[in-house]
This record gives C-alpha cells, structure tokens and sequence, in this order.
C-alpha cells in the first residue's frame, strides 16, 4: 500500500441562509507514510475545512458533498458516527486550531487528556502517562497542571495541552493544524522537533496547516497551497520554496515583513478574495493578480502538471519561469 | 528612573499571581499556599503614542500583564498609573469606564472573547449604538467600513462567530477593537492566525492609526519580524520578570540579555535545505510556581556561572556600544560599553 492517506476532488459546502458557501472545492492530494504534507493559504481559503471533513468533524451546517477520502485503502468518507469514533484519536489525530473551541471549559485539564488515553491502562498509568505527556510539550509542573483548567492556562500552554490529547491516541496520521500560533520560537521549536521524533518513532504522517512559510520549510515534505478553496500549487517543498510557478503562491511569499526596509509600507496582494458562494468564472485570482490576461477571466485554469510532481492552476505560469523563490530572496 | 513628560501608561513594581487551589490533604497539614506567579515586579513606562512590543516565552506573563493593565485581573501589589485617571487601584466606577473607552484590548484567543449566540451584524449595531459611535442610519455603513479594513468580506454580515475561519475571527476580533476609535490599543496576537499577506494589511492599518491619530500600543507577539517591524521599543519577559527594555533595532541588532539574544535568533530560516535551527534553548522549561533562584534564566543560561544561581540581577540600564540606553536583567550583559547612574 502506497499512500496512507489518499483526497480525491473533495468538495465540501456550508449552509449559509439560504445559500451555500463551497469552502473545499475539489480537492486532491496523496500523503505517504511517514510523510508531513503542508497545507498553506490565505485566512479563509478551506485549510481547516479540508482537515475537519477528513474525519467527519463538520460543524452541523456542513456536508462533504463529494469526492473520496480513503485511509489505508478504506473509504471513509461517509462513515456512520460510531465507526468513524474508532478511528479519531488512535488512527487519525487531529490538534484543533483554536483550542477553546475543543477544550472543555468546565472540565480540568487532566480529565480531558486520560479520556483519551487507551482503555487498556488503569487509572495510576493513565495519570503518570498525562503527566509525561504535558511534559513532553514543555509544560512544567505537570502534576498541578492537571488540576487547571483551560482558562488557567496560558493561550500557548492551551495549545500544547491541545497537542498532548491529540498525541495520547499515538495517532498513525496526525492532522496538525496551526499548531503552533500561539508558541514563542524556541518552544515552537521543542514541539515541531517532538512532531519530528514521533513521526519517526512511530512511523507517523501528518498534515500540517500553517502560515508560517519558517515552520513549512522546516518539516513539510510537500506543501499545497489552497486558493478560495481550491489546491493552486502542489510540489516537493524545496521546488516551492525555490521554484514557485502560480501567481497566488509568489504574491503570499512576497508580503512578508522581512522582506521591506522598517519605514517602508508592506504589500499586501490588493483587493480581497472572491465570494465562496457565486465562484466568479475564469481563474479565481484573476481580480487580483498581476500577471492576469484576457484569458484568465474567461476560462478557468485547470490544475496542471508542469513538472514531476510539481502543479500549478495557472494559464500563463510560463510567464513565472524566471522569478526566483522565497530562498533567494530571503538570502 | 527616567520621568518623562510623554508617559501615557505609568506601571511600577506590579505583581499578580494566581494562588492554586490546594488539596483537602495540604490544608490539614497546613503546608503553604503556592501561587503561579504569572507576573513579578514589573515596571514600564509606555509612552503617548509609541508602539511597545512585549515578548517573551509562551507563559511568561504576558497576556495576565496585559489584562492587568485594563483591570481584568486583579494586581496583588505595585500601581498602574494613567494620564487623566490617575491611580487605577483608587479609581472610581466613572474613571474605570472612562478608561475602557479609551483603551481596546485584541484578545489572544478571539473565539472565547466573541458572543457566539450574536450575529456580526448584532454585535456591531449593539457597540454602535451603545457608545454613540454614529447614527443609527449609519450602523450598517460603519460596519461594512470597518470589517472591510480588516479584509473580511461584506457578505457575512448575518453569520454567527462559529461560522467562520480562525482568521476570520481574529480579524473580526480586531475589527471591534477598532470600531471605538481607542486611544490605546493593547493587541494579544493580533495577527498570530493570519497569513502573510493579511498580516501585512493588518499591520500597514495600524501603522495608519498609528500615525493618524497617534495610537498608543502594547503590542505582544510570537513572531519578532513583525514586532521589529512594528514596535518602537521592545520589552522581553521571562518567567513574570522583565528582562530587557530598548529601542527596538538596537535590541535586535546587539541583544544585551542571553535570553533576548537566544529569542531573537531562534527563529525558523525559510529554506527547506537548513533544517535545524542554530539557536535553541535546552533543559525543561521552568515552572512559575517553584521559580528558580538567584537569575530566572540561570538553569538555561548558556552563560551562567555560579554567582548567577545566587544573586538575582536587578534590571539596570546599560549604555550600549551603538550608544543606545538599555534596561538589562543579568549579571554579565553582552555587547555592553559601560554602567550608567542606574535609576
Ligand atoms: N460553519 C460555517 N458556516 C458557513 N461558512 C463557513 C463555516 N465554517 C467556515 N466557513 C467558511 O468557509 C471558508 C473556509 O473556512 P476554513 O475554516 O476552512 O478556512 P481556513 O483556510 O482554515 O482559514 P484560517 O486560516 O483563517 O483558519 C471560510 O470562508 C469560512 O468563512
Ligand atoms: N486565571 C488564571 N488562573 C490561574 N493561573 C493563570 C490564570 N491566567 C494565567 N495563569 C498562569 O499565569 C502564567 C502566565 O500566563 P499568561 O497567559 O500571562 O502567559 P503568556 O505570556 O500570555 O503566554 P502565551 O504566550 O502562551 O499566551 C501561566 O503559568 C498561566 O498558567
Ligand atoms: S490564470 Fe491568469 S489570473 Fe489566474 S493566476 Fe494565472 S495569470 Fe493570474
Ligand atoms: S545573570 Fe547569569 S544566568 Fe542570568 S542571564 Fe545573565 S549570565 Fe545568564
Ligand atoms: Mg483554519
Ligand atoms: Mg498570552
């Protein structure tokens, strides 16, 4: 078996009055074993929508509306309540971007991670393994930590206590996502090195949203990068990074704040994203990019292989094959 | 310590903790209450019209400093002084009022800090018309303007908070701190959920108000290319405790304090080839409950020596080789010329 994990044109729809917002709209990817495949894009755009129809945790007013999810060979994409239960937690882990909306507020901390421990261990194990484990993700003081609750926590410490009750399935696929927002640089660092050693350990793969394009170069193996709701650029992280060929990708990397002399105004890409529930026709960037032709509103670009494993969904993506990445750039 | 006749914000030797709730078993053997002590003797100037930027490892004390400065936690000593308020620990109903209308917070967590039974639209009118921000004919024009200068689209007017991205809440987060028009602004990761290219429109609008209007800013974050973008000075907490103060370039490009120096070089690089990051922090991350003795960073410090695990520094100003004047906690400054008549 190739792929763990395997997303065919997944699309997915929220319910808004009485129209529908397409959030995730035909989606594709592969992730192998022992893989970390990023998923990058502008706030909005369906990162924690694709994750979230992965394993069924929808919010009530959204249904995957088509396409396949398959997990080691099995189709889970509808699966019922109870058979999707055995698979959350031990096979697929999931850290939630906001931790208080997954965080019982009225529960102690303790409880909610020996919830997720194996039933296999008695209680004395279940409380010395949540120990480790929020040392593990760098909280000190494990044992009173247990006894706090979430809003005793500091908004990073909730972030990491997130990270130990997604790890106490030891998941075989870990869907991480911007699990490391509310982190300085150096505990950032211990957690994505503890990412790194479990998926070595246990021989785990992840999917890691994030738009700190530092923390993508430093563990993805390949990154998507999602525009309105669709994959506008897949390859191999150095390709991305040195070679990117879609204009949404090379506006993103060229807005960040290293990049321009303090004083100087930052460029943000102009003008906002389309509406998600009357998709214009032609390409969906085509409002704000630079590069834009006649063509571009007319028709709508197809995801395309340019070269091996690397896609753009761009008409004119030629017209990029001389801008250097974020690496050169960066210096 | 320097006065200055600017200063907006007044805080000295300010402390809160959080006592923990003990046991059946420690009260009948009367063992002593141990407290979290989130923040420890802090004192800072901020001055009308500066951007601070306040950083330090996640649970150093930031975001309970933060609220403490508005008055949602209760400081257990030290006084925080306001410009036309005076002392907040004497202020009357009418003065802390006055105060929450001149000074916004952006919390850190915006889905806890949003009414999630409100709609969008609801919670601004409610705000609009509460303060008397404008005309009632007007609510649905200020509105739009205003999550437009966030970046949310129009269409979502009629949406519950639930229904949104991270980011999207976050924005909106920002967006009401914005609709009062605050005379302070106290961003808790404002743009920590946002991408690139949002984050630079986010940040180009403070600057803005910032020059506009002369917005004053305590601005706390993670990410330090924004804080040195941003800030005009720069404070760094460890552990409760502040352990550097200064102007912003000068701290990044010749960092006094071990600790600032670690932080400010430990930063992920954006190329896939250099993988380990050169600048870590070993050992276990120090607890606030039992806090180490003598200098807070010594069980860390690649340049600790014995001393340093007895004495605790104080934060004493240092003139710097640039020239520049910087607050540093630790016995052995780096990059420093010469002491200055400290306070
Ligand atoms: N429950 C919902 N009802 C209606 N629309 C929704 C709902 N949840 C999300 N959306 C919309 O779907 C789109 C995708 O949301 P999603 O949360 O996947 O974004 P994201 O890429 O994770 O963004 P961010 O980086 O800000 O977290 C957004 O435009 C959002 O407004
Ligand atoms: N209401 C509370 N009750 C008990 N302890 C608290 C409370 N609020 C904060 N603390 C503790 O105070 C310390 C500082 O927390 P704070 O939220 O100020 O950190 P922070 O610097 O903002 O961290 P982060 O970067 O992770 O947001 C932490 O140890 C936290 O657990
Ligand atoms: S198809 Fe046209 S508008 Fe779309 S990204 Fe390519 S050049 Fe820009
Ligand atoms: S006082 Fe000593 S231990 Fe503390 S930061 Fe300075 S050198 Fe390091
Ligand atoms: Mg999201
Ligand atoms: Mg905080």
């Amino acid at each position: 078996m190739e792929y763990i994990l395997s997303v065919k044109n997944l699309k997915t729809d929220f319910v808004d009055g009485d129209q529908v917002v397409h959030a995730v709209d035909d989606v594709s990817f592969d992730i192998r074993e022992g893989e970390t495949f990023g998923l990058i894009g502008e706030s909005g755009c369906g990162k924690s929508a694709t994750c979230r129809s992965l394993i069924g945790l929808l919010k009530e007013n959204g249904t995957v509306s088509g396409g396949k999810v398959i997990y080691k060979g099995q189709d889970i994409t509808h699966l019922r309540f109870g058979e999707m239960q055995k698979i959350r937690g031990h096979e697929i882990g999931m850290i939630f971007q906001e931790p208080m909306t997954t965080l019982n507020p009225v529960v102690k901390i303790g409880v909610q991670l020996t919830e997720s421990l194996p039933d296999t261990m008695n209680k004395g194990e279940k409380r010395k393994r949540a120990e480790e484990l929020l040392r593990m993700v760098g909280i000190s003081d494990a044992a009173q930590r247990l006894e706090a609750y979430p809003h005793e926590l500091s908004g990073g410490m909730r972030q990491r206590a997130m990270i130990a009750i997604a790890l106490a399935g030891e998941p075989k696929l870990l869907l991480a996502d911007e699990p490391t927002t509310a982190l300085d640089v150096t505990i950032q660092d211990q957690i994505l090195k503890l990412l790194q050693r479990l998926k070595r350990d246990l021989n785990m793969s992840m999917i890691l949203v994030t738009h700190d394009l530092g923390v993508a170069a430093q563990v993805c193996d390949h990154i998507a990068v999602m525009y309105a709701g669709r994959i506008v650029e897949k390859a191999d992280v150095h390709t991305l990074f040195h070679k990117p060929r879609n204009p949404y990708t090379y506006s993103l990397m060229c807005s960040l704040p290293s990049m321009v002399k303090k004083g100087q105004r930052l460029e943000p890409i102009e003008g906002m994203p389309p509406n998600l529930k009357e998709m214009p026709a032609g390409c969906a960037f085509a409002p704000r990019c630079r590069y834009c032709e006649k063509i571009c509103a007319e028709k709508t670009p197809e995801l395309e292989e340019i070269g091996k494993g690397h896609y753009t969904r761009c008409h004119l993506w030629k017209k990029l094959e001389h801008v250097e990445g974020i690496v050169e750039r960066e210096g | 310590m320097e006065e200055n006749q600017n200063t907006l914000i007044r805080v000295r030797n300010l402390s809160t903790v959080f006592p923990i709730k003990q046991t059946i078993f420690e009260k009948i053997k009367k063992k002593p209450q141990k407290a979290v002590r989130a923040v420890s003797d802090v004192s800072l100037d901020i001055r009308k019209g500066e951007t601070v930027g306040l950083v330090g490892e996640s649970g150093c004390g930031k975001s309970t400093l933060a609220r403490t400065l508005i008055r949602l936690c209760e400081p257990s000593r030290g006084t925080i002084e306001y410009e036309g308020i005076g002392d907040l620990g004497k202020a009357g109903k009418q003065e802390l009022a006055k105060l929450h209308r001149q000074m916004q917070m952006i919390f850190q967590d915006p889905y806890s800090s949003l009414n999630p039974r409100m709609s969008i639209r609801s919670m601004f009118y409610e705000i609009l018309s509460v303060y008397h921000l404008c005309e009632k004919k007007d609510y649905e024009k200020k509105t739009k303007e205003i999550l437009e200068l966030v970046g949310m689209p129009q269409e979502v007017l009629d949406r519950r908070p639930s229904a949104f991205s991270g980011g999207q809440r976050q924005r909106i987060g920002i967006a009401r701190a914005l609709v009062m028009n605050p005379e302070v602004l106290i961003a808790d990761e404002p743009v920590s959920a946002l991408d690139m290219s949002i984050q630079a429109q986010i940040i180009n609008l403070l600057t803005d108000l910032k020059e506009r209007l002369r917005l004053t800013m305590l601005f706390i974050s993670h990410d330090l290319r924004v804080v040195r973008y941003i800030s005009d000075r720069v404070v760094v907490m460890y552990l409760g405790k502040i352990m550097e103060e200064g102007e912003t370039e000068s701290l990044f490009q010749s960092p006094g304090h071990p600790y600032t120096n670690i932080l400010i070089h430990a930063a992920p690089v954006m190329n896939p080839e250099i993988r380990e990051r050169s600048y870590t922090i070993e050992g276990e991350t120090p607890s606030p409950i039992d806090t180490p003795s003598g200098c807070l960073f010594h069980p860390r410090c690649p340049y600790a020596t014995e001393e340093c695990g007895k004495k605790i520094p104080e934060l004493k100003m240092y003139r710097m080789k640039d020239g520049s004047i910087r607050k540093i906690a630790c016995h052995f400054p780096l990059d420093r010329e010469e002491l200055t008549d400290a306070d």
